[in-house]
């Protein structure tokens, strides 16, 4: 698949999972030992899947190549979206710091967590439909066909760095398990690729 | 049939607005998606579910 088509599958699988975080919260009563599982395949996913593999993508691979073609205004794009990147990974610090305390915690700590949750899923949202208006159709447009195909041969590799052997099967199952769960009259198989 | 647009799922790559722009418009402010009619015209029916198929966030919503 080509790298626009890539990093689009891979921008959907992102929004369905805030999706699932922003339910999880708003349906939250006690952290049972089912949700704490939840829980950690949520944090997992934006930790690993999002931070460093989605984002790791973008940062090593797509953001210097467009930048190598020159493109108008690309670099105010580009710090623009890395500041985006750096501010959910404080957000996920902060996250996974609250998750730790979590079953034990009182009213006020559950609240914060909620809000800080809200926060890391709006600016995820905003900066997901930024890089689909602004970033994704440079790569169609300022990209030779060959600088294209290198880029999908460097996402593989990419991948087999980050996730290893498996790994993107597992979060894949993830996003199939947790959509359903949370919201089991939307989806259906025609969703989950 | 009627159609509409969860909008925390709506990621804004303007898909639906390729596959069907009589039914689904761009807004650029928002950078999402919008539905632009009430009901969708028979002879567009495929078109509509076919945008709802290929919406990766799975956004839209078909209602027979
Ligand atoms: S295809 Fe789906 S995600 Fe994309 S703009 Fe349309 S409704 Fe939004």
């Amino acid at each position: 698949m080509n790298p626009k088509g890539v990093l689009r599958e891979e921008h959907g699988r992102i929004m369905k999972m805030l999706a699932v975080l922003q339910r999880f919260f708003a349906t939250l009563a006690d952290l049972k030992e089912v949700e704490a599982q939840d829980l950690g395949a949520l944090m997992e996913f934006f930790e690993i899947y999002v931070d460093r593999y989605h984002h790791g993508k973008e940062e090593q691979l797509v953001f210097p190549a467009l930048s190598r073609a020159q493109t108008t205004k690309i670099d105010s794009l580009i710090s623009s979206l890395i500041d985006d990147h750096r501010q959910a990974r404080m957000g996920m610090e902060l996250l996974k710091f609250n998750v730790v305390t979590l079953p034990s915690c009182g009213e006020a700590d559950r609240s914060e967590f909620c809000e800080r949750a809200e926060n890391y899923v709006d600016l995820l949202r905003r900066h997901i439909r930024k890089e689909n208006s602004e970033l994704l159709p440079l790569i169609e447009e300022r990209l030779s066909e060959t600088e294209r195909l290198q880029m999908a041969g460097q996402f593989h590799d990419l991948e087999k760095v980050i996730l290893g052997s498996g790994g993107l099967e597992t979060f894949l199952a993830s996003v199939h398990r947790l959509s359903l769960k949370y919201f089991p009259s939307r989806y259906d198989s025609i969703h989950f690729t | 049939m009627k159609v509409r647009i969860d909008y925390s799922l709506c990621m804004g790559d303007q898909n639906c607005h390729k596959v069907c722009p009589e039914v689904f418009d761009f807004d650029e402010d928002q950078l999402q998606s919008r539905v632009r009619v009430d009901t969708v015209p028979a002879h567009l029916e495929d078109e509509v579910r076919q945008a709802a198929k290929d919406c990766a966030p799975g956004a839209i919503i078909v209602e027979a």
